[in-house]
């Protein structure tokens, strides 16, 4: 469960993510998530197989 | 199938059925410039506008069930899918934390690889974070906030209606701190 608290946020952290994310298109963000995705497949079957 | 495409085959099937549907959470918020990725699609529907065709048309696009919602009322309460490629999850609600479309909510039109999209308006996608309040949901409501220039009469009218008012002006408290 995710836990709920009153901390504060790290703006200037926040403010970096979000100019870092605005050189690239919605486009090509959901491109490479749809990559990491496909990896993260990738890799689940290589461990299956390497335990067969 | 691309992320892209596989959002606008499913909008498609919304659309091809006549089902009202908006596009929320992490995807909206991708749509809105936020830098933070997710690991599902989910959308608000009008649950009375869902049919039991909605399964076999989904299914056409490779998205499995997870039940097998032989009962419409099961899948108006809450459809889930997953993607036959990459076991990725679809959620179709009937309202999320802070957001239902029977309300006069705003809804946005995005165009994505040339098909018109319904997402729910950028203000919305914040009081949504806000309804939910987790450390991560407050990150991401800021980054929106950031990332574009909200609508702040229309934000205050719907965080009022949300009862997530005095959380909004935390937010907007963190966010003029760290300007000052």
């Amino acid at each position: 469960m995710k836990v709920k608290s009153s901390k504060g946020l790290d703006i200037e952290k926040i403010k970096r993510k979000v100019e870092e994310r605005k050189r690239i298109s919605n486009e090509a963000f959901l491109d490479m998530m749809g990559s990491l995705i496909e990896l993260k497949k990738n890799g689940v079957k290589k461990t299956s197989s390497r335990n067969r | 199938m691309e992320l892209r495409k596989l959002l606008v085959e499913t909008a498609k099937v919304f659309d091809k059925l006549r089902i009202k549907y908006v596009l929320i959470g992490g995807y909206a918020g991708i749509l809105y410039n936020s830098p933070y990725t997710t690991a599902d699609i989910d959308f608000v529907v009008v649950s009375e506008s869902v049919t039991l065709q909605l399964v076999e048309d989904l299914k056409r696009i490779d998205w499995i069930p997870t039940e097998e919602y032989k009962d419409l009322e099961e899948l108006r309460a809450f459809g889930q899918f997953y993607f036959k490629d990459y076991g990725y999850p679809l959620h179709i609600l009937p309202h999320a934390a802070g957001y239902s479309l029977e309300k006069s909510v705003r809804i946005s039109v995005t165009e994505i690889d040339g098909y018109e999209v319904k997402v729910c308006s950028l203000e919305d996608l914040i009081i949504m974070r806000l309804a939910v309040w987790t450390d991560e949901d407050k990150m991401k409501a800021a980054a929106l906030y950031l990332a574009n220039k909200p609508d702040l009469k229309y934000m205050e009218e719907r965080a009022k209606e949300e009862k997530v008012l005095s959380r909004l002006h935390w937010l907007q408290k963190e966010i003029t701190k760290s300007q000052s």
